[in-house]
């Protein structure tokens, strides 16, 4: 499975306004509702709060990558979006966060669950990659650089 | 082989999985129907509910006739029982997981064969002794000593600005003619390649080396990469798997600065007063502010090692975003995942893999003196005595008709450690080290026994 295949236009937000942290989790967690029912969404709610309850994913360099697993979701969903003002997280750095990634999964495939973080982590870590998604302006601009990333770093085979 | 596995639990699953794949008779038994259910569903073995200290139980698992039987349950003492008995009604060779390294002190009254148990495994114990040696070569993703440490292999990944970028191997050989070394293998997005001379370096590749202990440090420095020591730990977690990097590292003679966060007060306290060199902090591993406030920033390497796998992988990722030179996280995944390429972290350690390693050891034993699969590829390096009627002796290299998919690393002759080219020889009773693909093994093994 790769990152690119889970993100489509309405998942993701090339420009996304939020107040503060609670609001951007809730408007980015709500970029899914087109793809599970209520109940889903709000156990998928929890889940992510959970998480940043025991810690904070603000990874530093304006990157949050907010996650769980939620009981009963068919597959892995994820959202990106990238933030108008810059928002505070309480991050490791103590930066304002500037892009968000969010990936929920169902809590039996903790395997796959682990893989696509860890994937994440990989392609983010990349500055360049991080300045290329900055720079993107519409939501099929982000997937396409999520896609050439992706191929360039893990070939394009790979399931 | 006939195998029986007792305990199917991770470490009994992905053991059942691997040697049922290659072929062998396999029988797994639990005492809970939901964990067998789940072996049952997707493996081809035999399953078995029942008890492991009970007798009858074991005789009808079949271990009366077992080639090997692996005691694997989460418990020291139910492992230790069913292997004492497994010995007593007849099986051939007994492997027991135990955690407690009581019974493989030097100093113990009674040691694991006094018990009838042929080899103790401590998937735990590899984990740690993984982690410390990548601590000791920082600049390499994956390090595997071969020939009793003559020799070591070497995972590199390039950056994009190595000096051996779009250069052949061959050329690449020549121009370091005073390092001998072999490229085994290379990862390049997700793929295993074989390389031939010809094959020319790309960015990003994981480079595979094999080369002699002493010459790594000059063999690193080609390829852009600078071996700087490390000198400021930080483990986040003091799970049995951190207790024991802590442990090691503090009883080396290196002036290593060790912090070790832990969040429960009485295991801390614990660990604080067994550890004299480490400094214990009773926190949260995975709170941001805690690590900053512990200087993240000026750790060169950190570990995480806790229980919850999604926090190892981002708080070393935070780290890496500190600036963190060497970032190891714990993950333990069932499959075959090419993982210190996926994890974007220098290297991830995985100790159900450790374990089958281990055991891999045993159950190829015959002349196989050493197995390790590799974490960042498929390869497998296999340390082979070569039989002394092998068809392939007193020939060079270049003249054998090895698979496609296998190079020969090193060659261990008497004493010496010879890195192999097309013209070594080899000879009758050698050590050879062999790199190759998953499908190829029992090809390679038979072809030099």
């Amino acid at each position: 499975m790769t990152i690119v295949s889970l993100l489509n236009k309405e998942t993701v937000n090339p420009k996304l306004k939020a107040s503060d942290k609670d609001d951007l989790l809730d408007q980015l967690i709500n970029l899914l509702s087109k793809k599970v029912d209520d109940e889903e969404l709000q156990r998928i709610r929890d889940a992510v709060l959970q998480r940043e309850s025991i810690m904070s994913t603000g990874v530093g360099k304006g990157l949050a990558i907010p996650h769980g697993k939620a009981r009963g979701l068919a597959h892995s969903y994820a959202a990106f979006a990238l933030l108008d003002e810059p928002v505070e997280y309480n991050a490791i750095d103590n930066q304002p966060v500037k892009m968000v990634f969010l990936l929920v999964g169902p809590e039996s495939e903790n395997s796959l669950h682990i893989k696509m973080l860890s994937r994440i982590s990989r392609l983010m870590n990349n500055e360049d990659f991080r300045k290329q998604l900055q720079e993107c302006e519409s939501a099929e601009q982000i997937m396409n650089t999520f896609k050439v990333e992706e191929e360039r770093y893990f070939g394009v085979q790979e399931g | 082989m006939k195998i029986v596995i007792i305990g199917a639990g991770e470490i009994g699953y992905e053991l059942a999985s691997i040697l049922s794949q290659e072929q062998h008779d396999v029988t797994v038994m639990d005492e809970e129907k939901d964990p067998l259910n789940v072996v049952e569903e997707n493996l081809d073995v035999l399953t078995m509910e029942g008890n492991a200290t009970s007798v009858r139980d074991l005789v009808n698992a079949g271990v009366e006739r077992a080639d090997i039987v692996i005691s694997v349950t989460s418990i020291d003492e139910i492992n230790m029982i069913a292997s004492m008995i497994s010995k007593r009604l007849g099986a051939e060779m007994v492997i027991a997981r135990v955690r407690n390294d009581e019974l493989s002190r030097e100093d113990a009254p009674l040691s694991s064969k006094d018990l009838g148990i042929d080899v103790l495994i401590h998937p735990e114990q590899s984990a740690a002794q993984e982690i410390v040696q990548l601590l000791k070569r920082s600049a390499a993703s994956d390090v595997v000593n071969l020939a009793d440490g003559k020799m070591q292999l070497i995972g590199i990944r390039l950056d994009r600005d190595s000096p051996i970028l779009g250069i052949s191997l061959a050329e690449y050989a020549t121009e370091h003619y005073d390092i001998t070394f072999r490229i085994v293998a290379i990862a390049r997005k997700g793929r295993t390649i074989i390389p031939k001379g010809a094959t020319k370096l790309q960015a990003f590749d994981q480079v595979f080396f094999i080369t002699k202990m002493e010459q790594v440090p000059a063999l690193i420095k080609t390829t852009g990469r600078s071996e700087k020591r490390i000198h400021s730990i930080m483990i986040a977690g003091g799970t049995p798997i951190g207790a024991m990097v802590a442990r090691k590292l503090s009883q080396e003679s290196n002036d290593w600065s060790i912090k070790l966060i832990e969040p429960d007060y009485e295991k801390a306290s614990e660990l604080a007063a067994e550890l004299e060199n480490v400094l214990v902090l009773n926190g949260n591993g995975t709170d941001p502010d805690l690590l900053a406030t512990e200087g993240i920033r000026d750790t060169d390497a950190f570990i995480s090692v806790t229980d919850d796998e999604e926090s190892n992988i981002i708080s070393c990722l935070m780290a890496k975003h500190m600036e963190v030179r060497k970032t190891i996280a714990l993950v333990s995944k069932g499959d075959y995942i090419p993982l210190s390429q996926t994890i974007g972290l220098d290297a991830a350690i995985n100790k159900k893999h450790a374990a089958s390693n281990e055991i891999h050891r045993y159950v190829r034993r015959g002349k196989v003196i050493a197995v390790s699969a590799l974490q960042g590829i498929q390869a497998e390096v296999l340390e082979l005595e070569v039989g002394a009627d092998s068809k392939v002796s007193n020939k060079p290299i270049h003249k054998i008709d090895l698979p496609d998919s296998c190079v020969v690393g090193g060659i261990l002759s008497g004493g010496n450690v010879e890195i192999a080219t097309g013209d070594s020889v080899i000879e009758p009773n050698d050590r050879i080290i062999i790199f190759c693909l998953p499908q190829a093994v029992e090809q390679v093994t038979s072809l030099f026994q």
